[in-house]
């Protein structure tokens, strides 16, 4: 009787440490995510904060560090294109509009969802172009969901006008992705 | 030892304890629902304070104020198309009594998906879609009479009448552009990341807002493409279109254009294809 009422008991407590402390990590660490600005609200993203219009693409901040801001929608990276120097430490920070997206680029595996930023820290050791196709399966148009980096030498980066993260016009990525 | 005799000792063994297997299972489920009433409160109130404050202004250069959140999506799929009939009769000089219009680069308005029409009526009022001629008229309206009047629209058939009009017969001029035009619809390019047009604007799929373009005149489609590609008109958000248009090459964009207005032509006349 004894042990049937332990063991009853032991079950319960087991359960709880491991449910419990999975949970409350869960929930630390996305409300500690959240409160570093890795929450946005996926409606608004042409209103405010980091992925209005203008901040996509690649952006040099002033000491230098290069940033990619991209949006994964149905069924459309935008920028479908974007030029960024080749070698440089390249932090990459993506978030989706509609549904689930992934794509692989340079050897690193890219997941977003709406709501979140991914950020992932990358570089492009050779100039070319690399090209990543969305790999989470997102509707009748997902076969086509695909975007392009160019990798450009340092000194072309810099000589296309990019540095300021004036992405009104994107004149460098046009410049140096092209028209297929 | 019989195997009654077994049985009964194993039934009486497992006599329910203090708490028993089922006292311990509803322990573990009130775990998880203490769990899940604490820990859901404590998520939403952090994500609410980490996202932007409803009174920021958006930035000026905003493609549109639109933003799909669930009251925009409940009022301008909630239009009154009976009250949205009369405020038609305004439009109907240039897009038709029936929503088709007779003029090439004037779309036809019959069947539109409501929110869409919704969406560029507002955008044409505030400024952020141009045309000279749908400011003016839209700025009048009030929100309310543009979700009326896109729910009027929305609801006409978008098949033309066989015997009603016989101004639109758009013919595809280039016919050897009519295998890439079907494969731009129907799969796109993915080589280079253009995805089909049928995904969004159907009848395959479709997203928040995109117009369906079956019974849609050539003209205005191909106007249309050749404005996002060249960034004249900019208004759709996240810049899908814009990104497309861009990527299409301008013969790509024509033929589009002119196979979904072949489509209404062939509608319009009753002709059956051959195939």
């Amino acid at each position: 009787m004894w042990t049937e009422t332990f063991r009853a008991y032991l079950l319960v407590a087991v359960f709880s440490l491991v449910y419990g402390v999975a949970r409350f990590s869960s929930t630390l660490e996305a409300s500690r995510a959240l409160n570093h600005g890795d929450a946005v609200d996926p409606a608004t993203l042409h209103l405010y904060g980091e992925f209005i219009e203008d901040n996509l693409g690649a952006a040099r901040a002033a000491d230098g560090s290069v940033t990619i801001r991209f949006i994964a929608q149905k069924y459309v990276f935008v920028p479908a294109c974007v030029s960024v120097p080749a070698g440089a430490a390249i932090r990459l920070r993506i978030t989706a509009a509609d549904a689930a997206h992934g794509f692989k680029i340079a050897g690193t595996e890219v997941k977003t969802v709406p709501g979140s930023v991914t950020e992932v820290h990358i570089s492009f050791p050779a100039a070319g172009e690399y090209e990543f196709h969305c790999d989470e399966f997102c509707g009748p148009g997902h076969h086509s969901m695909m975007g392009r980096v160019v990798a450009v030498p340092e000194k072309e980066f810099q000589a296309a006008g990019l540095e300021h993260g004036d992405h009104g016009d994107r004149e460098g990525d046009k410049a140096a992705c092209g028209q297929r | 030892m019989g195997i009654a005799k077994a049985t009964r000792r194993l039934v009486d063994n497992a006599k329910p304890s203090s708490i028993g297997i089922r006292g311990a299972v509803l322990l573990c489920v009130a775990v998880v629902i203490f769990s899940e009433v604490c820990g859901l409160p404590l998520l939403r109130w952090s994500h609410a304070r980490s996202l932007t404050p409803a009174e920021t202004p958006p930035v000026a250069d905003a493609p549109s104020l639109i933003s799909w959140n669930e009251a925009t999506v409940d009022f301008s799929a909630g239009g009154n198309p009976v009250r949205g009939q009369f405020i038609a009769r305004r439009c109907e000089t240039c897009h038709g009594i029936e929503g088709f219009s007779s003029l090439a680069a004037t779309p036809n308005l019959a069947g539109i998906d409501a929110q869409y029409l919704w969406k560029q009526l507002q955008d044409f009022r505030t400024g952020k879609r141009a045309s000279g001629v749908m400011q003016r008229i839209a700025a009048p309206l009030s929100s309310r009479d543009e979700a009326d009047v896109a729910a009027y629209f929305s609801v006409l058939p978008n098949k033309p009448d066989a015997q009603f009009n016989a101004s639109f017969p758009q013919s595809m001029q280039d016919l050897s552009a009519i295998d890439a035009a079907r494969r731009m619809l129907a799969v796109g390019d993915p080589n280079r990341g253009i995805p089909p047009c049928q995904a969004c604007h159907g009848p395959v799929g479709y997203v928040r807002a995109a117009p369906s373009l079956a019974s849609q005149n050539s003209e205005y489609i191909a106007r249309q493409l050749n404005d996002f590609a060249s960034g004249a008109r900019g208004n759709d958000i996240n810049l899908p279109m814009r990104t497309i248009a861009g990527e299409m090459r301008p013969e790509e964009r024509k033929a589009v254009a002119e196979f979904y207005g072949a489509d209404l032509a062939r509608l319009a006349v009753g002709y059956v294809s051959q195939q």
